[in-house]
């Protein structure tokens, strides 16, 4: 109980580090799934639902008023799914119940940034008529509504995964299937975004030679 | 604290509450809060108004606004300072973070964690990324409650643009270089059909995100592939 209530408390710290406190990249996926795996005592597995989220986030541009995945809750719930489990059979499912959970963190975004727009102008008036206080009063309801979001996805994250991953309903070739098909699909995601990124000129010849250095270390 | 002390802390806070309406433009008002609060209801007024930038160069509007009225250079000159630095702080900031500093990290961490060790790979990230942020921060702050109106000037000089033109590259050989390593880790236990089944549904992934559907987004396709793999994955006991 005291394990879940600690991953509790750093789901919401990652929630809200994604967007509104900070943004001190704690709820990068690398650094959220080894923590996790941390206080679940199987830092690889974090590390491993870490990185996998981290290639996903890779293809994230978080310009403007873009919405994203909360990927760092996601690899935070995929862990209690991948703790303990050999990698081969509980990385696929873990990985998918965290993309389910980012989903869900991304609506939430949306959610939050309606309700704030909905107080905004609520209090447009006094706002224009240059009221500190407004100003104080909107931007701490507007945190407030975002501790919530984070806690709450974190908390609909934990419960989804501490259910799944005491039941057991693919059989080995199952789970090596889904493992193959996640595993697959961040590293897709992950290149297409660097490509992207890179645009159609010397990035993109930059990132092709550091895919051929990472090749040459691989084969060497 | 002193009041630009207490304005910077503010900063970490300023995308509070976002919203559709004025983005970021009340947090920038809360920001300003230590340095113009005393300071007619005018200033508050003006302050909350639309605003969105990149949030970690946000500060450098926060400095340079709360300069620029401090300076009585009256409402015009303040919409102008405040309506110019919109783009540029945005396009500084996406490329030097979002596009540089951030992949740069993310590719040494996830090297790091597939050849050495997960947790070195994240302290790795964390540090190295912070070490870039904050002090990117209070920089940005200071530059603008320095120079006023005259911060557009910072933004052109010589070290900021060079390193705009030296990220870009960093983040390419940085995510290339971590791609392979971090498909050989998560491939070692798989044998060779399934690391070939890997390979090819990556290819799917960058088609379908490049070509056939590009606004379909990572997410969105990881949990398309996730339905029809667990659907499979049932099927096939």
């Amino acid at each position: 109980m005291m394990t879940l209530a600690a991953l509790w408390v750093w789901g919401t710290v990652v929630g809200l580090d994604l967007i509104s406190v900070g943004q001190f990249m704690l709820g990068r996926p690398l650094v959220a799934g080894v923590v996790a795996g941390a206080i679940l005592g199987d830092p690889m597995a974090g590390g491993m639902v870490g990185t996998i989220f981290e290639l996903f986030a890779l293809d994230v541009l978080p310009v403007g008023a873009v919405r994203y995945p909360d990927y760092g809750v996601g690899a935070v719930a995929a862990t209690v799914v991948a703790a303990d489990a050999p990698p081969l059979l509980g990385l696929g499912l873990a990985v998918a119940v965290g993309l389910v959970i980012a989903y869900l963190g991304e609506m939430g975004i949306e959610r939050v940034r309606s309700l704030n727009s909905r107080d905004l102008r609520q209090v447009e008036e006094r706002l224009d008529a240059g009221d500190w206080g407004v100003i104080a009063g909107v931007h701490r309801r507007g945190l407030s509504r975002d501790f919530v979001r984070a806690a709450l996805v974190a908390l609909s994250g934990l419960t989804a995964a501490t259910l799944i991953a005491s039941r057991s309903f693919l059989s080995v070739r199952g789970a090596v299937l889904v493992t193959v098909v996640m595993v697959g699909a961040a590293i897709g995601t992950a290149a297409s975004g660097a490509m992207r990124l890179g645009g159609r000129g010397l990035g993109l010849k930059w990132f092709v030679l550091g895919l051929l250095a990472g090749l040459a270390v691989v084969l060497v | 604290m002193s009041r630009l002390g207490s304005a910077f802390l503010r900063t970490f806070l300023i995308q509070g509450s976002f919203n559709y309406d004025r983005m970021i433009g009340v947090g920038l008002a809360h920001s300003m809060e230590p340095l113009v609060g005393d300071m007619d209801k005018g200033v508050a007024a003006r302050s909350a108004q639309f605003f969105n930038a990149h949030p970690y160069m946000a500060g450098v509007a926060v400095g340079a606004l709360a300069r620029a009225e401090r300076d009585g250079v009256g409402e015009k000159h303040v919409i102008a300072l405040r309506n110019a630095l919109v783009g540029a702080l945005g396009s500084v900031g996406d490329r030097l973070f979002w596009a540089g500093v951030l992949p740069i990290a993310a590719g040494i961490g996830l090297s790091l964690a597939a050849r050495v060790d997960p947790t070195l790979g994240a302290v790795a990230f964390f540090v190295l990324y912070n070490l870039m942020h904050i002090p990117l921060r209070w920089w940005g702050l200071r530059a603008g409650w320095e120079n006023g109106l005259r911060v557009a000037g910072v933004l052109t000089r010589h070290r900021i643009q060079r390193s705009l033109r030296v990220v870009g590259p960093l983040a390419g050989v940085s995510t290339g270089v971590a791609l392979p390593l971090v498909a050989e880790w998560l491939t070692a236990d798989l044998v060779r059909a399934e690391t070939i089944g890997v390979a090819v549904i990556a290819a799917v992934a960058i088609i379908v995100s490049r070509w056939i559907a590009p606004s379909l987004g990572g997410v969105r396709f990881g949990l398309l592939a996730a339905g029809l793999a667990l659907s499979a994955g049932v099927v096939w006991a």
